[in-house]
């Protein structure tokens, strides 16, 4: 099968079971074409946990999970009714966001693939088509992993998965249509993550649209260049990002709160890191969305967590997780890495200088520009309070994540610094992103205060009165009470 | 309702203020402005280095290797990786270029011994070339 039919039925596959939970829970909106191959991303990762759990070939856990995933949509969207003021754009932004997230894709062009993407994520689809047993089989052999400690085959599944469910329906092991398909899912979650900073910039609007062609290329660096060969860290820290300005610092509104929940649950199923990213934001949003009642915390939290958690739950309770196995007999990848490149092991003070190189030329400007903006405002000492909620919500997701990746990479691998170095890149590319989101809100904040607009909270849907001055008479369009989630 | 205010407020203060508060717009958004160009850098290498590879768009080294295996080791067959040489890494994951293949962790349940060796002379496709060795009815039992 060519590489375009591969590409139709992979687009069919991905994006065909997200149409009719998201026209019945947000809309006919913009963001709803973007939102579609999320949800079906989600599905099939979803689907692939099915299989492992109750021993079904991947296609019979798709198709269940799917038909589970519609019905579901269907009745919430009835009992919750039409979100008419929801979300939201209009077509210039939403064009800078597509024009933005498909210049940062055009890599999927190319056919180059890493050794790590071919082994960990391409390789693990070709297990789908051999069987469920043959999953379960593979997923514990220590021998599917290059490095100590749990085995890589271990990873969440979405990226596996889509790449598996691609291949069996068209009968193909297309490697190239895999990478175009994944990277059709990578374009759609920094098409929303581009309209949610541009709706969280606000006003002036131009801003806004600024930050949405800018974040998704800054976001590719961010990632590293590995991204062009196939390697998942764009989609994990773009839909985390996603997941937490949808869901902590816009309207807490039911359609907002289903993009977070989406997005979130994508960020968690492609890698591990992100389920850090993913179990954050969604505790910090059912307690947001409860309303201090503890009923609808664990109404909303615990199927999220739930579907967060479950490809570990389902690796459990097949008897797959177990303890770290034994070294195999013979050298180990740090002893042959320390022979090739005999430099000093990694020390925790080594580690925290390669993030600190990473991170410090945002981190730097987003101190000083909030020093600057706290002296010149007045009242002095005062931050404006969105500001606030930026600061405070990356920080609360961002610094666990360091923590973990730290701890994680120094009792890992035991790699030669300059590698690591090399790693770290890729494991700070969540931070960055978080910090480059604040530095477009501080820069937005600062703009404001330069013209003399007063501050908006893109947390409230209700207009400013800048805004309605701007938007003229009738202010009545895009204009809507907040509703509880 | 809140007093209409002025595109720029009046007086030295206030116009000091806006120039710092501008100045903080600029330094804010040049660290990603310049985050953006260096990740469209990353697009616009990857295109022109796919656009000079002709090879990249018939056939990707992974795939060829696959290709090889494939050919030197029937599909369903035990096959066992070494872990005693260099390129320990890459003899770790070969089997995920094998994926017809079954790996198994002991050599007496294994009928072939699979490693990756250097590629050499004209005919290699990918730095890595596998060599396969049918093991003896002593070694796999």
């Amino acid at each position: 099968m060519s590489t375009v039919r591969a590409l139709l039925v992979g687009a069919l596959a991905v994006a065909g079971p997200g149409v009719v939970p998201v026209l019945a829970l947000l809309g006919r909106r913009w963001v709803a074409l973007f939102a579609a191959p999320v949800v079906g991303a989600v599905v099939i990762a979803l689907g692939a946990t099915v299989t492992v759990l109750l021993d079904l070939p991947l296609v019979a856990g798709w198709a269940a999970v799917g038909v589970a995933v519609t019905v579901g949509s269907i009745l919430l969207g009835r009992r919750l009714g039409p979100s008419r003021d929801a979300l939201r754009f209009d077509p210039l932004t939403v064009l800078c966001a597509v024009v933005g997230a498909g210049a940062a894709v055009l890599w999927a062009g190319s056919r180059a693939m890493s050794w790590d993407v071919h082994s960990f994520w391409y390789s693990r689809g070709r297990w789908f088509l051999v069987g469920p047993d043959y999953v379960r089989e593979q997923l514990q052999s220590p021998f599917t992993s290059p490095y100590p400690g749990a085995p890589h085959a271990q990873y969440p599944p979405l990226p596996s998965a889509t790449a598996g469910l691609l291949w069996e329906l068209t009968g193909d092991v297309n490697y190239f249509a895999a990478k175009l398909v994944l990277a059709g899912v990578t374009a759609a979650a920094l098409v929303l993550l581009s309209l949610g900073v541009a709706r969280l910039l606000g006003h002036p609007r131009w801003l806004g649209r600024v930050g949405a062609l800018l974040v998704p290329s800054a976001a590719l660096y961010f990632a590293t260049s590995s991204s062009a060969q196939g390697h998942q860290d764009l989609p994990y820290a773009v839909a985390g990002e996603a997941a937490l300005v949808f869901g902590l610092l816009l309207p807490r509104r039911s359609a907002e709160l289903t993009l977070s929940v989406v997005l979130s649950i994508m960020c968690g199923m492609v890698k591990n890191e992100g389920l850090v990213i993913a179990v954050l934001v969604a505790v910090m949003v059912s307690v947001r969305h409860s309303e201090r009642r503890v009923t609808r915390f664990l109404l909303l939290g615990v199927p999220w967590l739930a579907a967060l958690g479950s490809w570990r739950v389902a690796l459990r309770l097949v008897g797959l997780i177990q303890p770290a196995p034994a070294t195999p007999p013979g050298v180990s990848q740090a002893d042959e890495l320390a022979v090739l490149r005999p430099l000093p092991s990694p020390a925790v003070s080594t580690l925290l200088h390669a993030g600190a190189v990473h991170l410090w030329w945002l981190a730097g400007p987003l101190l000083a520009g909030l020093v600057v903006l706290v002296l010149v405002r007045a009242p002095v000492w005062r931050l404006p309070r969105p500001m606030k909620s930026v600061l405070l919500v990356h920080a609360v997701v961002a610094v666990p994540l360091l923590a973990a990746t730290g701890l994680t990479i120094s009792g890992g691998p035991g790699l030669p610094w300059p590698e690591l170095l090399a790693r770290t890149a890729r494991y700070t590319t969540y931070p960055r992103l978080a910090l480059s989101v604040c530095l477009l809100a501080l820069a937005a904040a600062a703009l404001r205060t330069a013209i003399g607009r007063p501050d908006e909270d893109p947390a409230d849907p209700r207009p400013t009165e800048g805004a309605l001055a701007e938007r003229g008479p009738p202010a009545g369009a895009g204009v809507g009470r907040p509703t509880s989630g | 309702m809140a007093e209409r205010r002025h595109a720029f407020p009046a007086g030295i203060r206030g116009w000091a203020r806006s120039g710092a508060a501008l100045v903080v717009v600029a330094v804010s958004l040049a660290p990603v402005a310049v985050a953006a160009r260096r990740g469209a850098a990353i697009t616009t290498a990857t295109v022109a280095a796919d656009a000079r590879s002709a090879a990249a768009r018939r056939e990707s080294g992974w795939d060829c290797l696959e290709r090889r295996i494939a050919a030197l080791v029937p599909a369903g067959a035990q096959v066992v990786v070494p872990m005693d040489q260099k390129l320990l890494n890459y003899q770790r994951a070969l089997e995920m270029v094998a994926p017809h293949a079954r790996v198994v962790d002991r050599p007496d349940r294994a009928r072939y011994e699979l490693r990756l060796v250097r590629a050499t002379g004209s005919t290699r496709c990918s730095p890595l070339a596998p060599r396969v060795r049918r093991l003896a009815p002593h070694e796999s039992t």
